[in-house]
């Protein structure tokens, strides 16, 4: 057999194929990438901590023009989203909630209803659904707003007003989302919840409203409401500064919008679900 | 009133391209300027650069006193309502807001007031710029030259010292550039409008009644011209613009 076939032969079994160096192309590949990520990561918190600096020096700046601007974002991430939010708690209580009742209660361990409820729904899925309806329903919106009005050359004219562009942008955004993604997690955590036990109602699993909410009740700590606020707020915070960091902070062309769009979701889902991970090491040490 | 010392801008904010270099201009109060040059030249940044929106990239702006890159975020506010600049090609409005709205957001955010406190001047206002039949409007909602009206509007509603207007005649139809021409040099203003004019225009022509100083950009250098030479050779086929009532 001819040396060079053999050696190919050799390459081409698993461990061959393991023992290999890695193509030159994938490792610069995955080199720009995490360097681009790292650089946009830096980016997007020197922009967070921009914000916060204007947040926290202009709190009493024209508050009779900002207070309607940070209601106005409470409602459109807030009170605008609660039939879709109505709908994904039906859909997370149908297929998560009512199921594992009604396999909790075949197997004879109806008592960690409660349990498996604060762990999945509470703790994960609520905050987590939550965030990509407020990410697809008003990021995406918000980038291609925001980042028109910076390719159209808003933004300067507002500079040249006198007016603070990411105080009058951005704060009330980032502040209006924070809140709607708390409240509506809170909304579609109820929700899935009354969803699941009507499912397994449905089902006929003898379980009372009484005892579901009992158990629940039981399984719940102070710490769990406290860690929802904050995972929750973080998650809208994340997501408003992304888009906005997308829309607004570098200069762009109309035709970078759509660009701009992906780069925020992208953006914001990697940096909920980092958050999500420090959160679960947070529940692990308690 | 304003002075450039040896200011070199640049064009855009990333690729740092030259497109003006030792600038050394001093604009006394009352003076009307009009500084022209080819598409691209870097008009539209010389005058962020005056207004004290852009550093330059070598040199120092004095701007009314003051150097605009010192000054905290509030100083550089305040600066900023005493120079107004209005952007050419529409005025860049708030898409998202109303003419009115628009033109009142500067008295709402500086004077920390809803929009119902200013609506009576703000009424006052649209009426001094024939406004009133779009005021309810969205800028798509109207034609540009509309929009470079309200700008105007929204730009003079702080009364500020100086003002800077880019390209203000682009895309406006003969009757909209008499409007201007004329609201700039009337004597008594339907609406208080500062003595202190800097307009920066492709064609300085239909600006020559009006101007009393001029410059022009050319190969990156500031060249002030005479408006003698301007007066004597109009562009063949250039309408001149009816003189200032």
């Amino acid at each position: 057999m001819p040396r060079g076939l053999a050696s190919w032969q050799r390459r081409l079994t698993l461990e061959g194929l393991l023992a290999s160096p890695l193509p030159r192309s994938y490792t610069h590949f995955v080199g720009r990438w995490l360097r681009t990520a790292a650089h946009t990561a830096r980016q997007l918190a020197a922009f967070a901590l921009i914000t916060l600096g204007v947040l926290v020096t202009r709190r009493a700046q024209a508050p009779a023009v900002m207070r309607p601007l940070l209601a106005h974002h409470i409602a459109a991430a807030g009170l605008h989203l609660l039939p879709m939010t109505a709908v994904l708690a039906a859909a997370l209580g149908w297929v998560v909630v009512g199921q594992t009742v009604a396999l909790l209660s075949r197997v004879g361990a109806p008592e960690y209803v409660g349990t498996v409820m604060v762990l999945a729904v509470v703790r994960e899925l609520g905050p987590l659904a939550t965030a990509l309806t407020v990410l697809l329903k008003v990021g995406v919106p918000t980038v291609i707003q925001l980042g028109t009005a910076r390719a159209n050359g808003e933004v300067e004219a507002l500079e040249a007003l006198g007016i603070d562009p990411v105080h009058f942008l951005v704060v009330p955004r980032v502040v209006g989302l924070m809140v709607a993604a708390v409240a509506l997690s809170a909304y579609l955590i109820l929700g899935a919840l009354a969803a699941g036990y009507l499912v397994a109602f449905l089902q006929d699993v003898p379980l009372t409203p009484g005892d579901y909410a009992r158990q629940i009740a039981g399984a719940l700590t102070g710490m769990d409401f406290v860690l929802l606020g904050l995972k929750a707020s973080g998650f809208g915070a994340i997501i408003a500064l992304a888009c906005c960091f997308e829309g607004l902070a570098r200069p762009l062309t109309l035709q970078d919008v759509a660009r701009a769009s992906t780069a925020a979701v992208v953006a914001a889902v990697l940096g909920c679900l980092a958050l999500d991970a420090a959160f679960i090491v947070v529940y692990l040490l308690l | 009133m304003l002075e450039l010392l040896d200011c070199t801008v640049t064009a855009e904010e990333e690729d740092g391209r030259v497109c003006l270099r030792d600038v050394r201009w001093t604009v006394a109060p009352g003076e009307r300027w009009v500084i022209s040059g080819p598409p691209g030249s870097g008009k539209t940044r010389l005058l962020e650069t005056a207004a004290g929106l852009r550093a330059p990239l070598a040199g120092r702006v004095r701007l009314l006193g003051r150097d605009p890159g010192t000054l905290s975020a509030r100083e550089a506010a305040a600066l900023r309502c005493q120079a107004a600049l209005v952007y050419g090609r529409g005025g860049r409005l708030l898409s998202h807001l109303t003419l009115a709205q628009n033109v009142a957001l500067p008295w709402c955010y500086h004077r920390n007031c809803p929009l119902e406190a200013v609506a009576e001047e703000t009424a006052r206002l649209l009426a001094a710029f024939e406004l009133e039949p779009q005021a309810a409007r969205l800028p798509a909602q109207v034609s540009p030259a509309w929009q470079q009206r309200a700008a105007l509007a929204r730009a003079l509603a702080l009364r500020p010292t100086v003002l800077f207007l880019d390209h203000p005649l682009e895309w406006l139809n003969a009757e909209h550039a008499a409007w201007w021409l004329n609201f700039l040099a009337a004597a008594d203003p339907p609406w208080p409008c500062p003595s202190t004019v800097i307009v920066t225009t492709d064609d300085p022509h239909p600006w020559v009644n009006w101007g009393r100083q001029f410059a022009v950009i050319r190969d990156t250098h500031w060249v002030p011209l005479p408006p003698e030479q301007l007066r004597q050779s109009p562009p063949a086929g250039l309408a001149a613009a009816p003189p200032p009532t």
